[in-house]
């Protein structure tokens, strides 16, 4: 192990997502300091890999890279990315947390981020920032966006060629890196560890991970961003540009069956904005949207949802029995209409994507904060209608999906509102 | 940030020849997919006057805005054009990458070529193409033409104004308070608590209304740097950032001042009032709304839901009452306008209403009639769950078949469309209509008006940006908490509070205030004094006629002007420009576009 | 530029500590260049679609689908402008005409 980095600021922000980077920044422009520090090499979390987001359409990285770019540039923040918080203590008034930075085994300060090591590298691997869809190289550079942009190398999908220490210009490959660790001492805690979907394999007759073209929201984000995995939209069986798409609704939400009772706010959203989007890839596509409440509650969704019907996306009120493809992988949807008919029908789509939910990022019990989980792991707030931010855990504030599913907007009104409550606290110190 | 710019200015290096960087950006394939933003970057780089033209996926990025700093620091540009999206996104982000560079953050121009290119051209890649190089030049030629400019500082009242004692007020207040800033809130009722005062059991906690608004309110009697005007009676709201006033009448009929820095518009919102005669209400007793049928069961002996002195043994929630409203469907509004949002709180509202009555009186029978059963938040769905056990009859019916409630003597009858049962035509009688009514912002005329607020086609108060600037009024210093600017539960307003009181605290965290720039400027020499220009000025005190160095000439004060440019269209000699944006360079500009 | 001798150090200790190279990447490691080359040979006869190419090179159309998509990303291949359900790909520079 390398020698220890110690920091030393006001709050310690877990999860640089768009939660974590709002609740940095309103802290920093009050003049407090903060460190952020983010699991994945990239700071941006969920955000910055959808394509565009509801109800505006705003590309989505047009909303995200501005406020990456504040953090990474801002005086009073310090990111610290491809880390994990390991443990975290409390002792009087402050807290000490047990950091690791994981080996990108390259040495970070004299990267340029020339790419050339990533342009050598002979071994081709599923890229997880594009679904698995796409490809990497076993040493790149996560995504066109991504803070820093340095690359990372996976060991264990190395073949040891060496091309990519030769091809470097500043001689910066590090085979024999290993993880250094940090001790960050903070007055507060803010935890904005996000959110991951519900598990695929939650729904075994949906056919996830069976079936090629049931994908995930999340995958279908990537097919319609500018830089995503084929450039267009085309199925993952074959690369054909699908014909007709279907959305699965409540795919992993309100199901108690898979421990996921609850609504997870933002999927009936997603869907419509994702059915809008494919409209406009594809004019000629046939898009619906299986469903049994569209829950559009926000300011301008309602809207959004009348002009999705008004362009002609089917909305369907029916429940999806399974999901079964045919020889030539096109998914076969089993419905039960709610209306007009009862008898169960078979439905062909070229494309169906699962509208998956929301369950918590992290368990953040194991950091041992006092910060009470509510029974679906969710961060339960002391007393939600007097704060929206603070927890039982003297210090220890929540921003985001943290605390349960809650879209962008909300996320986003949610964080100020945890930056303000640790200034509050710091200043009671 | 005044003291770089001003020892940028002794270096005088804005005087050097203009090095102009213009960077164009693809916008992910917002742009590229239809520009040949290439082509417009070799264009611009054989301009005169352009020292290096480049082109990249996302100029916003870290990346793109290091090729910037990376061209100030190697090749001396000292003015920048950026041709990207529009300027409302991404000036700003521009703006602090010269200034991080150490060179005038103003000496930068924005070229939208989204908005006006590439997605209004989508047809036409070429066509798009010539004119996004046009308007870069355009830009150019602008750019060459600025002069750097200082960000007018006002000093600040160290103070926050809250308008509206309701929770979100109260915990916008709280905030603020507890970063150290002094906060008044300022409240027309003669108590705190809002909305809430009239309210019964409410999720999610089960608390009445008053006993919510209570903890906080104690609280804030608790907090010294809070100050509470009940009974205030707003009749004037005005000033600018740093300085607002507002003015109102205490119950004792004496008259208030609060100077403050920022203000946070915590005004809540009124419940929707049916129509006389909507689905009965108004003329039939046994019809009432939601809020109102939440009082009557606080008040209704244990064991005998009452109503009027009669029990009530059936009831009919009918959705959406006021919300969701279809062009065509329903009638509008006195102002002309349907309510087409959908009002977020009032499902889980009405079941959670439906608990509670099966709960107390486990033999009154509800039938819930709906479109979409909206619960969304963590625990509603419980409510769904629970009254669905507990037997509440769910009826649903589609947007344009609407239920229709009759009464006789015997009680109501309530015809629906029923899709769950294949569009069957049913009929249920009830005791009781109870309408789930949705929420509509409460009357704020006088203070908008007054301030010129935005407010959108649902008439709640408009933010700048869902997600770049969601508490924000386009009114510099004005914030939004709460229910002013759209339907919320109570948990969603102390968040939305909580950021308001943010963002008070970073505009007021420094004594004063820096402001944009962009205001008129009148040539002394210039001016004859007509006086024609300050009948055209809008605000107040921003444009004088005043004798200066013996002369009757044109001052404005630029606390207060906007930079609109009113007076500049007047102006019969050009002795007035506004800061920025010039007459010489808008001339400039044309002649650039205009060129064969 | 890179050192020679540190690199051979560094791979030298790193077989040490890991063993060598496992079988299994080796041999994964063959198939993609394998995949990548059939799919490459397959388009100097002219533009092809994902299933063509799988058929050209003896895969199954999801994997020759991702063979290409990486290929396409690191500027060996090239999409080609057009219609119809399923697109064409190119060489890089290849001859496809809009």
């Amino acid at each position: 192990m390398k020698e220890l980095e110690k920091i030393e600021v006001d709050t310690l922000v877990v999860g640089s997502g768009i939660a974590g980077l709002q609740a940095a920044l309103d802290l920093a422009d009050q003049g407090y300091s903060v460190a952020i520090v983010e699991k994945a090499p990239s700071i941006g979390g969920k955000m910055i890999s959808l394509s565009k987001v509801f109800p505006t359409l705003d590309c989505a990285s047009c909303i995200t890279t501005p406020r990456m770019a504040s953090v990474s540039h801002h005086p009073r923040i310090k990111t610290l990315t491809y880390s994990t918080v390991d443990a975290i203590k409390r002792e009087g008034r402050t807290f000490t947390a047990a950091v690791t930075r994981k080996p990108r085994y390259i040495d970070e300060k004299e990267c340029i981020s020339c790419k050339r090591c990533e342009e050598v590298c002979p071994v081709y691997l599923p890229d997880e920032y594009e679904q698995g869809m796409g490809a990497k190289k076993t040493i790149s550079i996560p995504f066109t966006n991504a803070i820093p942009q340095l690359p990372v190398m996976h060991p264990e999908h190395c073949i040891r060629c060496g091309a990519c220490a030769r091809a470097c210009p500043k001689d910066c490959i590090e085979f024999l890196q290993e993880p250094a660790p940090v001790e960050i001492k903070a007055k507060a805690v803010i935890l904005a560890t996000g959110y991951e979907t519900t598990p695929m394999t939650a729904k075994k007759h949906y056919g996830v991970g069976e079936l090629p073209n049931v994908i995930s929201p999340m995958a279908a984000e990537r097919l319609l961003a500018p830089h995503g995995p084929y450039g267009r939209v085309l199925r993952p069986s074959d690369g054909k540009v699908p014909g007709s798409i279907a959305y699965v609704q409540c795919a992993g939400s309100r199901d108690k069956s898979i421990g996921v009772p609850y609504c997870s706010r933002v999927c009936c959203m997603y869907a419509i904005k994702q059915a809008v989007l494919l409209s406009g890839s594809l004019p000629v596509a046939d898009i619906t949207i299986y469903y049994m409440d569209i829950r559009a509650f926000g300011k301008g969704y309602e809207q959004f949802y009348n002009n999705a019907r008004a362009m002609g996306i089917n909305f369907v009120k029916a429940k999806v029995a399974r999901v079964t493809e045919d020889a030539e992988h096109n998914p076969i949807v089993r419905i039960e209409r709610q209306e007009g008919t009862s008898a169960p029908e078979e439905v062909k789509h070229d494309l169906v994507i699962l509208s998956q939910g929301l369950v918590p990022g992290c368990d953040v019990s194991k950091f041992g904060l006092g910060a009470g989980l509510n029974d679906f792991g969710f961060v339960q707030l002391s007393d939600e209608t007097v704060s929206s931010a603070v927890t039982a855990g003297a210090g220890v504030f929540a921003a985001g999906v943290v605390k349960g599913p809650r879209d962008i907007p909300d996320s986003v009104v949610d964080a100020g509102s945890a930056a303000m409550e640790a200034a509050s606290y710091i200043r009671k110190l | 940030m005044d003291e770089k710019i001003k020892e940028e200015a002794a270096k005088d290096n804005y005087r050097q020849e203009p090095k102009v960087g213009v960077y164009v950006c693809h916008c992910g394939g917002n742009i590229s997919d239809i520009i040949d933003v290439k082509a417009v970057a070799a264009a611009l780089a054989k301009y005169p006057g352009v020292t290096v033209a480049r082109e990249y996926a996302f100029m916003c990025s870290s990346n793109g805005q290091d090729l910037i700093t990376e061209d100030i620091k190697n090749l001396g540009i000292n003015r920048t054009v950026v041709a990207a999206c529009s300027p409302s996104l991404h000036e700003l982000t521009f703006r602090n990458v010269l200034q991080r560079a150490g060179v005038n953050p103003y000496l930068h121009e924005h070229i939208n070529i989204r908005e006006q290119a590439s997605w209004v051209h989508k047809a036409d890649h070429d066509g798009a193409t010539a004119k996004a190089i046009k308007l870069a030049q355009a830009g150019v030629e602008k750019v060459k033409r600025k002069d750097p400019l200082n960000a007018i500082r006002v000093a600040a009242e160290p103070r926050v104004a809250v308008i509206g004692g309701g929770v979100a007020g109260m915990r916008a207040a709280l905030s603020a308070a507890g970063k150290g800033l002094e906060a008044v809130i300022i409240e027309k009722a003669p108590r705190l608590g809002g909305k809430l005062l009239d309210l019964g059991k409410m999720y999610p906690s089960g608390e009445e209304g008053p006993a919510i608004a209570g903890k906080l309110e104690a609280l804030v009697r608790a907090e010294k740097k809070i100050t509470v005007h009940t009974g205030a009676d707003i009749d004037f709201v005005g000033g600018f950032v740093g300085n607002f006033r507002v003015n109102f009448k205490n119950a004792d009929g004496t008259s208030s001042q609060v100077k403050a820095g920022a203000i946070i518009m915590a005004t809540g919102y009124q419940h929707y009032k049916p129509a006389q005669g909507e689905f009965g209400y108004g003329e039939d007793a046994n019809v009432v709304t939601l809020p109102e049928f939440i009082s009557l069961m606080k008040n209704s002996p244990a064991g005998r839901l009452e109503y009027s002195g009669k029990e009530i043994k059936s009831l009919a929630l009918l959705h959406c009452v006021g919300s969701r409203q279809v062009e065509g469907v329903h009638k509008p509004q006195a102002d002309g306008k349907i309510n087409d949002y959908c009002s977020r709180v009032c499902c889980s509202s009405a079941l959670y209403a439906a608990n509670q009555v099966k709960d107390r009186y486990p033999g009154v029978r509800i039938y819930d009639v709906y479109r979409d059963i909206r619960t969304y938040g963590m625990q509603h769905e419980t409510y769904y769950d629970k009254a669905s056990k507990d037997g509440v009859l769910f009826l649903r019916h589609n947007e344009t078949d609407q239920p229709v409630v009759t009464s006789d003597r015997t009680g109501h009858t309530v015809k629906v469309k029923d899709v769950l049962t294949w569009g069957e035509e049913l009929e249920v009688k009830a005791d009781l209509i109870v309408l789930v009514t949705g929420m509509m912002p409460a009357d704020i005329s006088l203070i908008k008006s007054q301030m010129k607020m935005p407010t959108g086609a649902d008439r709640f108060l408009q933010e700048v940006h869902l997600k770049l600037r969601p508490v924000e009024l386009a009114n510099s210093g004005i914030f939004i908490a709460g229910t002013a600017q759209y339907p919320m539960d109570v948990p969603e307003a102390m968040a939305a509070a909580g950021t308001a009181a943010a963002k008070a605290c970073i505009l007021l965290a420094e004594p004063d205030i820096p402001l944009e720039p962009f205001v008129a400027v009148v040539d002394e020499h210039k001016c004859t004094g007509c006086g024609l220009c300050p009948a055209e000025c809008s605000y107040d005190g921003a444009l004088m006629m005043a004798v200066h160095n013996g002369k009757k000439v044109a001052v404005v004060n630029p606390a207060l002007c906007k930079g609109c440019g009113a007076c500049v269209a007047v102006c019969p000699v050009r002795a007035i420009d506004v800061a920025g944006w010039t007459l010489d360079q808008f001339d400039a500009m044309v002649e650039a576009i205009a060129k064969e | 530029m890179a050192n020679t001798v540190k690199l051979a150090e560094q791979l030298k200790k790193l077989n040490e500590l890991r063993g060598p190279v496992p079988q299994e990447l080796r041999d994964r490691l063959a198939a993609q260049n394998k995949a990548q080359q059939a799919i490459l040979n397959a388009l100097k006869e002219g533009p092809k679609t994902a299933p063509e190419l799988a058929a050209a090179a003896g895969l199954p159309a999801d994997k020759a689908l991702w063979y290409l998509v990486g290929l396409r990303k690191y500027g060996k291949i090239s999409d080609v402008v057009g219609r119809g359900d399923y697109p064409k790909y190119d060489l890089k520079g290849g001859e496809a005409k809009k």
